[in-house]
């Protein structure tokens, strides 16, 4: 029956069309929502998920990389006395305001890292490199920040809090999820620029040493220093994104438009098979009459169905990677992940065999007599 | 003795309509024997196809008895019956019923299809059946491009596709003009009776009778004697009949 059911969908090209069109949508809605979403999860995490190190030391208050609370520096020496640690070193992360020759403020995050090692400094340089960043004074920008910083070049000043920086690098692809501009300096820079304490620091990074467990290094830094919490990075960094997912309820937000999505593929999809049904109701009582059975009827369906599913899931994933690849920037990063998008397609193919029983019960009730007896 | 192919004893059946229920069949009794072309006829509204439809299988009757290939098919369950059809009952539908997606090859395989035969048994059987209808050359071609007269050829192959004992006509000729009505009730016949097939035709085409081996005449519901068409050929083949269709009948 494969053959009847797909030489009868392709005789009806504008309901095929339109069934096919539903599962494009869809796809493209849900996989665009969902990778706009990671995109901007990954944003929230953005200074961990592009640092080397093995652990975050943070203050027990902090719920989020961007906004963190001053510990103690002398933390790291006692750290660094543990036996598998290789590094600690202390991470700035604070805000500053840069005062720009237009006479307009910016707000930024000043970024400081340890200078030896540069953990956590910029990556993605387009102009200058992390070795510049050790000049006096030298900071990075991104080139998306480029116009709120007043077009800056290389080579020029930028005062923040009121002290002089030299921009010496260029990055690409540097935006956090509160779109202030990230200033990558050193870190004795960032604590002049953020006036940070004497003695105290944002973080402290560490590295483990090779072939070392991070889980036990990890509950012996907790029970060194109680005050402190310890994180993994992937921890940290979930812990970063749900912080912004629950205070602006983006996840609702896009949760709801996925919904939507899903709902309208639903609705496209079932009419199309439904009126398609309807539109060869002769056809199915032919065949009931010539002694189909039920199950006969329903593969027929159901190869439709997958068909268009099919179909529909090749032309709209096809879309979805040419919408990711032509419309993704660090803006609106669109992280397509392939668990993300096989998610969708099982979702999509369930959802067109749902759509697929309106039709079927439709069909079940057909009469064969009525071959005869119209 | 031979048991006949369809046995009848008292069919009764009626249609509701609102409150009243409408008696379309009224103590219906026949018997139709292995390879006989006998031809149900009377006028419109008269119930010739709602018997049809109960010897199909596809209706049941209020009550009465009734036999198909020696089994009481009253008291089959839909599903049941849908494999009596599948298997036993070949249909010629008044319209065709054609699936006009499907080419003339396909529109034959369908039956055989339902009955899971492979692919090249079901191909090959299609074609063989095609070949015998004179339509060799045009299995591939679309239903929809073929003419009335080729599509009821195309037709009647579908109902024998499976092989089945007991061929069901509805109006075959309908839709034909004159010429190719009886060039097609002359090939259903002559290859009913060259395959060893049992037809059952209802028809109010007077034209056609002289095909019939018998006519069994309904009228509101109720059996009249049946005739055997011998003396009615004599007559009818002079006055309706052209020449070549003589021959053939």
């Amino acid at each position: 029956m494969i053959s009847f059911a797909i030489k009868t969908l392709l005789s009806n090209r504008s309901k095929l069309f339109t069934g096919v069109a539903g599962v494009i949508f869809s796809l493209v809605l849900v996989n665009i929502q969902g990778g706009l979403y990671l995109g901007l999860m990954k944003k929230a995490s953005l200074l961990v998920d592009h640092n080397d190190a093995d652990l975050w030391v943070t203050h027990k208050l902090v719920e989020n990389v961007d906004l963190a609370r001053e510990i103690p520096e002398s933390w790291q020496q006692r750290i660094r006395g543990l036996p598998t640690v290789q590094k600690a070193v202390p991470y700035i992360v604070g805000k500053g305001t840069a005062s720009l020759n237009s006479g307009h403020m910016e707000d930024v995050w000043v970024i400081g890292s340890e200078p030896d090692s540069m953990l956590g400094s910029a990556w993605g340089f387009v102009a200058g490199s992390r070795a510049d960043l050790r000049r006096p004074y030298g900071v990075s920008f991104d080139e998306v920040d480029s116009e709120k910083l007043g077009h800056p070049q290389i080579g020029e000043w930028l005062e923040v809090n009121g002290q002089r920086t030299r921009v010496v690098a260029r990055t690409n692809g540097i935006t956090g999820f509160i779109t202030m501009p990230y200033l990558f300096t050193t870190y004795n820079t960032a604590r002049n620029l953020v006036h940070m304490p004497s003695g105290l620091t944002s973080f402290i990074l560490v590295k483990i040493r090779p072939g070392k467990d991070r889980i036990a290094l990890q509950q012996l830094i907790q029970q060194r220093i109680p005050d402190a919490c310890v994180y993994l990075p992937e921890d940290f960094a979930s812990i970063s994104q749900k912080y912004w997912m629950k205070r602006t309820g983006i996840g609702i937000s896009f949760g709801a438009a996925t919904l939507l999505g899903l709902l309208v593929g639903l609705t496209v999809v079932g009419q199309s098979l439904y009126a398609m049904a309807i539109d060869h109701l002769k056809d199915y009582a032919t065949l009931k009459a010539i002694g189909a059975r039920d199950s006969d009827v329903c593969s027929v369906i159901l190869t439709q169905t997958i068909w268009i599913a099919t179909v529909g899931t090749f032309l709209g994933m096809l879309v979805v990677y040419l919408i990711a690849n032509f419309w993704n920037s660090p803006l609106a990063p669109v992280y397509i992940r392939p668990l993300l998008s096989a998610a969708s397609v099982v979702v999509m193919f369930v959802i067109c065999i749902v759509a697929a029983f309106v039709p079927y019960l439709r069909i079940r009730k057909i009469d064969p007599v009525t071959v005869l007896i119209g | 003795m031979e048991v006949p192919v369809i046995e009848t004893r008292g069919l009764i059946k009626s249609y509701r309509t609102g409150e009243h229920a409408v008696p379309v069949l009224r103590d219906v009794s026949m018997s139709v024997h292995r390879g006989e072309c006998l031809f149900l006829v009377g006028p419109s509204g008269s119930g010739k196809t709602t018997l049809l439809s109960i010897l199909g299988c596809v209706l049941s009757a209020d009550s009465g008895e009734i036999r198909i290939l020696g089994h009481d098919v009253k008291h089959l369950n839909p599903d049941e019956q849908a494999e009596f059809r599948r298997e036993k009952i070949g249909f010629v539908f008044q319209r065709l019923n054609l699936f006009d997606a499907l080419t003339a090859l396909e529109n034959v395989c369908i039956p055989l299809q339902l009955l899971r035969w492979k692919k090249a048994a079901s191909v090959s059987r299609g074609k063989h059946l095609l070949d015998l209808l004179g339509l060799g050359g045009l299995t591939d071609r679309n239903v929809t491009q073929l003419s009335m007269g080729q599509r009821q050829r195309v037709a009647v192959a579908r109902a024998l596709a499976a092989d089945p004992e007991l061929i069901l006509a509805d109006e075959p000729t309908a839709s034909l003009d004159e010429s190719s009505g009886l060039q097609a009730i002359a090939t259903l016949k002559d290859l009913c009776r060259s395959l060893g097939k049992t037809v059952v035709v209802v028809t109010h085409d007077s034209r056609i009778f002289s095909f019939a081996d018998r006519v069994l005449t309904l009228n509101n519901g109720q059996m009249k004697p049946s005739v055997h068409t011998d003396s009615l050929n004599a007559v009818r083949m002079d006055t309706n009949t052209p020449e070549p269709m003589k021959k053939a009948a």
